[in-house]
């Protein structure tokens, strides 16, 4: 179980994330969406201990983000794709040792891979329907395929939670495909994702659950429910809403209720 | 004959600390960082300066407790003007929206000017060449003692072993430090490593070709094997050490052998670097020919 409780994120004390909670359990995809500047990169940073938050709990398999070896060592069990303009594209390695490095932390001194291993790769390759391309350059790939890489050294790791930061961000639809029906296969071996994207199509045929980020948590509940409010759904298209508290005053009870704030217990 | 092995040796030495400068240099080339090397191999003048004058009037000049008293003072500056690169380059980004290099390039003058005024303070109050002072800039392999060639030869087997060690989380770091990050990477060991090891290569490879021609020893391997290797970045590390190497060689050549007796005393630097220079040129020009080729 990964989950963020009353998370705060600041930076120079402007505030990027106020008060966030949320959870996700293994089994289980959540959406995590919301306009430019919402604040999910902030969050998404603070979740994976890229960045201290001001205050507030991070918690990663039970383990407290204040436990500071101990969450270092939950979070290298998450498979974690970042935003592919952190990736040096440019390097030259070969699109199967981008997927094996998924499993680095697990090598010893001399890298020697296990049958399992090996076998990991392997699958996380054909999953993502790039065994015919594993000893290309990932420079010579296209935008798609690259993503699908990045997608597969998440998988090749084992991690029973993955972490996506806007993993459809120019894709082409066959790799879009692709990507959704290997996180559906996560889920249903019992794996639990969280992902940052925009498109509702795709948030509501995918996720579970839709955390939607304006700064605060201005909803949290079914994707289907949500978007079928147009102020929520305008939230998606960039139609930011310059006083959140306004609408968490607005929603109406039954609403306001999924947005309490749920205690992190594993 | 004696002559002969003895450049024979200082050969070797050229070729095993330019080993280590191009494979190192192919890891600052990778991370796009030639300019802030460049900048730390011109911080590192003003500290060798002082240090060496030092060395000079506590009487050690020449001796490995002088080299030592040189390095320190290298390394104190350099570690300064680094300081100050980094803090500066942060508050420009942050207040002025301004890239970095533009702080790089104004670091670079600071270092470069201070070490400058300090070697032409000191013409007229230490013996330059006693001191060794004037292989700071363009660098002489001539001079090169029997302990700078060991150091080499151990500055490179050690490169060697920690490029060995810490491979993957080495590739890991190039391919995805934020990854890397999230998966328990911590960013100050890796910096850290990464600082000591330029460092160590700037301030021995600088005997070899200078402050100003530093970058160059960290680039052009890099440039010259890069054509060459798709998809093993060992490959590329070691392609680009042994491309130093044979350019180290073919430099030190030149500048005592190949151009007569009235030639010697040429400086090393330059020669290095424009052998280098050649083989970047006729290596892009054959792998644009190979591809051609390839692609019929």
């Amino acid at each position: 179980m990964i989950g963020v409780e009353n998370l705060n994120v600041a930076y120079d004390g402007r505030y990027a994330v106020l008060d966030a909670t949320f959870r996700v359990r293994p089994g289980q995809i959540v959406g995590l969406a919301g306009p430019n500047g919402a604040g999910k990169s902030s969050l998404i940073q603070a979740l994976m201990g890229l960045i201290d938050p001001e205050n507030g709990q991070v918690q990663i398999s039970g383990v407290n983000r204040t436990q500071r070896g101990a969450f270092r060592r939950a979070a290298a069990n998450i498979g974690y794709v970042p935003q592919k303009q952190n990736v040096a594209v440019g390097l030259p390695i070969s699109v199967r040792d981008v997927v094996g490095m998924g499993q680095y932390g697990q090598l010893g001194l001399f890298g020697r891979r296990s049958a399992a291993q090996i076998k990991a790769v392997d699958d996380a390759l054909a999953l993502m329907d790039l065994t015919d391309l594993q000893d290309r350059q990932f420079a010579a790939l296209s935008g798609g395929q690259q993503q699908k890489t990045l997608v597969a050294r998440a998988l090749s790791q084992g991690a029973k939670m993955l972490v996506l930061d806007e993993p459809f961000r120019g894709v082409d639809i066959q790799s879009q495909q692709a990507i959704v029906h290997a996180l559906k296969s996560h889920r249903a071996n019992g794996g639990g994702v969280l992902l940052v994207h925009h498109g509702a199509s795709v948030l509501e045929e995918l996720c579970d659950e839709l955390v939607l980020l304006n700064r605060r948590v201005v909803a949290h509940g079914s994707p289907s429910a949500l978007l079928a409010q147009p102020e929520l759904a305008g939230l998606l298209h960039g139609e930011a809403m310059d006083h959140p508290a306004d609408l968490l005053a607005s929603q109406p009870a039954n609403q306001a209720a999924t947005l309490q704030a749920m205690p992190l217990a594993s | 004959m004696v002559a002969e092995s003895v450049l024979l040796t200082i050969g070797l030495g050229c070729a095993a600390i330019a080993f280590a400068a191009g494979g190192f240099g192919s890891v600052v080339s990778l991370r796009a960082r030639n300019l802030e090397a460049d900048v730390l191999a011109h911080g590192t003048l003003p500290g060798l300066v002082l240090g060496v004058i030092l060395s000079y009037w506590v009487g050690v000049d020449g001796t490995l407790v002088g080299q030592v008293l040189a390095a320190i003072g290298g390394v104190c500056t350099a570690a300064v003007i680094s300081g100050l690169l980094s803090v500066v380059s942060s508050v420009a980004k942050k207040r002025l929206y301004l890239e970095s290099d533009s702080v790089q390039a104004v670091m670079l003058g600071l270092g470069f000017g201070l070490g400058l005024l300090l070697l032409s303070w000191v013409q007229t109050h230490v013996p330059a060449q006693r001191a060794g002072l004037d292989r700071l800039l363009l660098g002489n392999a001539a001079l090169l003692t029997a302990t700078d060639i060991w150091v080499g030869v151990v500055l490179a087997l050690s490169l060697s072993l920690v490029g060995f060690v810490f491979k993957r989380p080495l590739v890991s770091f190039l391919f995805d430090p934020v990854s890397w990050r999230a998966n328990g990477g911590r960013l100050w060991v890796a910096s850290a490593l990464y600082t000591m090891c330029l460092f160590l290569v700037t301030l021995i490879a600088m005997r070899l070709v200078g402050a100003v021609l530093m970058v160059a020893l960290f680039s052009v391997p890099y440039l010259i094997a890069r054509p060459w290797v798709q998809v093993r970045l060992t490959h590329l590390v070691l392609l680009s050490a042994s491309m130093a190497a044979v350019g180290a060689l073919l430099g030190v050549w030149i500048s005592t052998l190949a151009l007569g007796p009235e030639a010697r005393g040429l400086p090393a630097g330059p020669s290095i670097v424009l052998s280098l220079f050649a083989m970047m040129l006729i290596s892009q020009l054959m792998a644009r020919l190979w591809q051609r080729l390839a692609d019929g």
